[in-house]
């Protein structure tokens, strides 16, 4: 807290933390004090419903490939000083349990908040939050030092723990069963109703009653109805915990191996993401060992080497599995879809308009996510520098490696979308529309995308606290920062194509609306638009060029 | 080959670099030594071209870094003390982007050469979080070198590294000083400069007190006579404390 507080002293860190207070109180503001809060409760029904579903496939996960090192890491300075210190393993464990709590607190407070409409009183719902969260950290804990005891004490550690191997042994196979059986069942159901009916039928059967009551009297209190009801849950769900914490406790495993060592890859994780080094927060590996996707001459513009080095990065980081999962996705998406409209063209049509609206969209909330330029290589500025490249060709590559790749996602989105429109129902026919639609998307996208991603650009060198340093924002102040970004990609765009619109609606006013000089508009809008991204590439590349590298890093 | 004339460093109000003057020939080796904060990263970050000195001129084989950037840097290579290196590119394809950026035409045939006298072959696909400091470190010694530059600055080049690695990196550095290279070595180990420089650069508070060979600078001080580097370097910085 006193480390956040003195950091409210930097107007970017305090802007950016008001910024992520401001969208918190747009977005929760009207669900906790709104008139219209009848959203809230249904929202908070579904939660609920599938919860213990949800915590059951966790807590499998946690057994089946947690490893050892969860829940229980320590940071490099706890590893140095508290595991050669004379301190009882219990003790540094209850040290790691109470330490985990105040962040448990913080998010049962926020969760808490978050069940507006429930009848009881708000105390009572974050005691209730606390006490899910609890469980669940201590069971990862459980689940972690059985790992830890297995691993290190082989197969005495597997039979120190048998009760409760065992117990889950049982358990996931009942699940499995469950998972097998209701699969079949659901196959063969013709409707959504009869979809709808098949779940509640198999939530209904004993063995499902039996394998989800641990995790329904953990979560009875956050659904009880009134606080009398709550008085007789929050009993049984507090005495799991209870037992959860004697589990841990009493478990006898040499568990600091692991937690030092997850404590330090948590250490390399957090200096590569204020380092900037993004791929290294990922929890997927990038892999070298794949040739990159198109080759690099050794001679020719040395810039070329900047862009294709960019292009390297973003596609061994969007790699084929995930490409794969997203189309997957999508299609299961679009089938969903086509049974709620009960129509494949109607399908077609919703789902073109959200790729087309998606697609337009990017262009406001792409420049936070695709990063590909100065951005990513913020902790790499030395040594930019020190290549024999000049400031404006190294700028003009780095913008437009983020600028190329961002275009290349909406094209292929607005694409898809507008293939899918022509299979649909509304604009069946209407090919060249959508033609001159793509044609006119192709032409203009590069340069509004250019004039943005120059803009974070520039922020990246001329005010570098501002820029999120990974996309992934970490607490309420990496919220905002991205909200401070995504103002700025709106702000210039609009500005950029202020001008370029002044002057082809002033052409198109004096010669009337027709063809050619529609034409001539679009070409006059276009060349200034792209006259401005020269403009702004080429300030930029003097800046990049009397840069002092300190100024650009944190 | 480095000529560096009255370069003054200033971040906000300190004085990091103060006037200081040297020049580098071809085949010479140069140790940059100081105690801690005296100047020397920013020496020589400021002559790869990375910092903009306030005042002073630096010229890397007659060209002018202020007024001809390009051709001044296609001459120079600069290994940092923390090797940076692109987490996404492979070994390999560090020394072909590299290669690139300096336009070295030959690059194919280089790379296999270097990635040998680095040992680097088998990590030749690796990315550098898969590799050890010392790894990486060696990467970023073959980047520096690809473009056969006339003008290396090394800031704590044996920083991670094995003893055998160690070794071999001296020969390396040794190599290409005979065949025509000026060098700057930045270092705290002293038995490194004193084995491989042929002269030293002393800097102290971002201003020079010392220069010239080690035994010039123990004759000019009798009570050092048969001392090494490591008690001429302790006598002069205290004496500038």
């Amino acid at each position: 807290m006193r480390r956040f507080l003195s950091k409210l002293r930097r107007p970017s860190y305090a802007a950016a933390v008001l910024a992520g207070f401001a969208y918190f109180a747009l977005i929760l503001g009207p669900m906790l004090f709104g008139s219209d809060r009848s959203v809230a409760p249904e929202f908070a029904a579904i939660v609920l419903a599938f919860a213990p579903f949800l915590l059951a496939v966790l807590t499998a996960w946690w057994w089946l490939w947690g490893g050892y090192e969860g829940a229980l890491g320590l940071t490099p300075a706890e590893a140095q000083i508290l595991v050669p210190a004379p301190i009882a393993r219990q003790d540094l464990l209850r040290y790691r349990i109470m330490k985990a709590q105040v962040s448990i607190v913080g998010a049962a407070v926020f969760f808490g908040l978050l069940f507006p409409a429930s009848p009881i009183p708000l105390p009572l719902r974050i005691l209730s939050v606390w006490t899910v969260l609890s469980v669940v950290h201590l069971h990862q804990a459980a689940s972690s030092l059985i790992h830890a005891s297995a691993g290190q004490q082989g197969i005495a550690g597997w039979k120190r723990n048998r009760v409760a191997l065992v117990v889950f042994g049982l358990a996931l196979s009942a699940f499995l069963w469950l998972l097998i059986s209701a699969g079949l069942e659901l196959r063969s159901a013709a409707s959504l109703e009869a979809l709808q009916a098949a779940f509640r039928e198999i939530a209904a059967r004993p063995v499902a009653i039996l394998i989800f009551l641990p995790f329904r009297l953990v979560l009875d209190p956050l659904s009880a109805p009134d606080v009398s009801a709550w008085l007789a849950a929050w009993p049984a769900a507090f005495l799991i915990l209870v037992l959860h914490y004697v589990w841990v406790i009493r478990t006898d495993a040499a568990f600091e191996e692991g937690a030092v060592d997850a404590g330090r890859r948590r250490a390399e994780r957090v200096a590569a993401i204020r380092k900037g080094r993004v791929s290294a927060v990922g929890s997927r590996r990038v892999r070298g060992d794949r040739p990159a996707f198109f080759p690099l001459s050794p001679t020719g513009r040395p810039a070329v080497a900047i862009l294709w080095k960019n292009m390297v990065g973003i596609a061994r980081r969007a790699q084929a599995t995930s490409i794969v999962g997203l189309s997957v996705i999508l299609s299961g998406f679009f089938v969903f879809l086509a049974i709620i409209l009960e129509s494949a063209a109607k399908a077609a049509d919703a789902f073109g308009l959200i790729l087309l609206s998606t697609g337009g969209l990017l262009t406001i909330l792409g420049p936070t996510f695709v990063r590909n330029d100065l951005r990513e290589d913020r902790s790499m500025i030395d040594i930019l520098r020190s290549y024999p490249v000049s400031g404006q060709a190294m700028v003009a590559v780095q913008v437009g490696s983020s600028a190329i790749s961002l275009t290349l996602i909406q094209l292929g989105m607005l694409s898809a979308g507008a293939v899918l429109l022509l299979f649909g129902e509304v604009l069946f026919g209407f090919w060249r529309w959508m033609f001159l639609g793509l044609l006119a998307s192709t032409l203009l996208l590069p340069a509004v995308n250019g004039l943005t991603m120059a803009s974070q650009n520039a922020a990246l060198l001329f005010f570098p606290d501002w820029v999120p340093e990974h996309v992934q924002g970490s607490g309420i102040e990496g919220l905002g920062q991205q909200m401070i970004t995504m103002l700025a990609a709106v702000t210039s765009a609009v500005v950029g194509l202020f001008v370029p619109v002044f002057a082809a609606g002033t052409i198109l006013l004096r010669t009337g609306l027709d063809v050619a000089p529609a034409i001539f508009a679009s070409c006059a809008g276009l060349g200034i638009l792209w006259g401005e991204v020269i403009l702004v590439v080429v300030l930029l590349g003097d800046a990049f060029a009397d840069l002092d590298p300190p100024e650009a890093r944190r | 080959m480095i000529r560096v004339e009255g370069l003054t460093k200033i971040y906000n109000d300190f004085k990091a670099v103060d006037d200081v003057s040297f020049e580098i020939a071809a085949g010479e080796i140069v140790g940059l030594v100081g105690p801690n904060g005296a100047g020397k990263t920013t020496t020589l970050r400021s002559v790869a071209g990375i910092l903009r000195p306030n005042t002073g001129r630096i010229e890397i084989d007659g060209h002018d870094l202020e007024k001809d950037p390009i051709a001044a840097k296609q001459g120079l290579a600069f290994v940092p003390d923390d090797p940076e290196l692109f987490d996404y590119l492979s070994v390999e394809e560090h020394l072909r982007f590299v290669g690139r950026i300096y336009g070295v035409s030959d690059a194919p045939e280089r790379i296999p050469r270097l990635l040998d006298e680095l040992e680097l072959v088998e990590h030749r696909n690796k990315l550098p979080d898969e590799l050890s400091r010392g790894m990486r470190q060696k990467l970023a010694i073959a980047c520096g070198l690809i473009h056969d530059p006339s003008a290396l600055l090394f800031d704590e080049p044996l920083t991670g590294l094995d003893p055998g690695a160690i070794r071999r990196t001296k020969g390396t550095i040794r190599q290409r000083a005979e065949m025509g290279a000026g060098i700057v070595l930045s270092s705290h180990l002293l038995h490194l400069v004193e084995e491989l420089c042929t002269r030293i650069v002393m800097i102290h508070r971002g201003r020079i007190i010392a220069t010239g060979a080690i035994e010039d600078l123990v004759s000019q001080r009798p009570e050092l006579e048969g001392r090494g580097l490591e008690e001429v370097f302790l006598a002069l910085a205290d004496e500038h404390s």
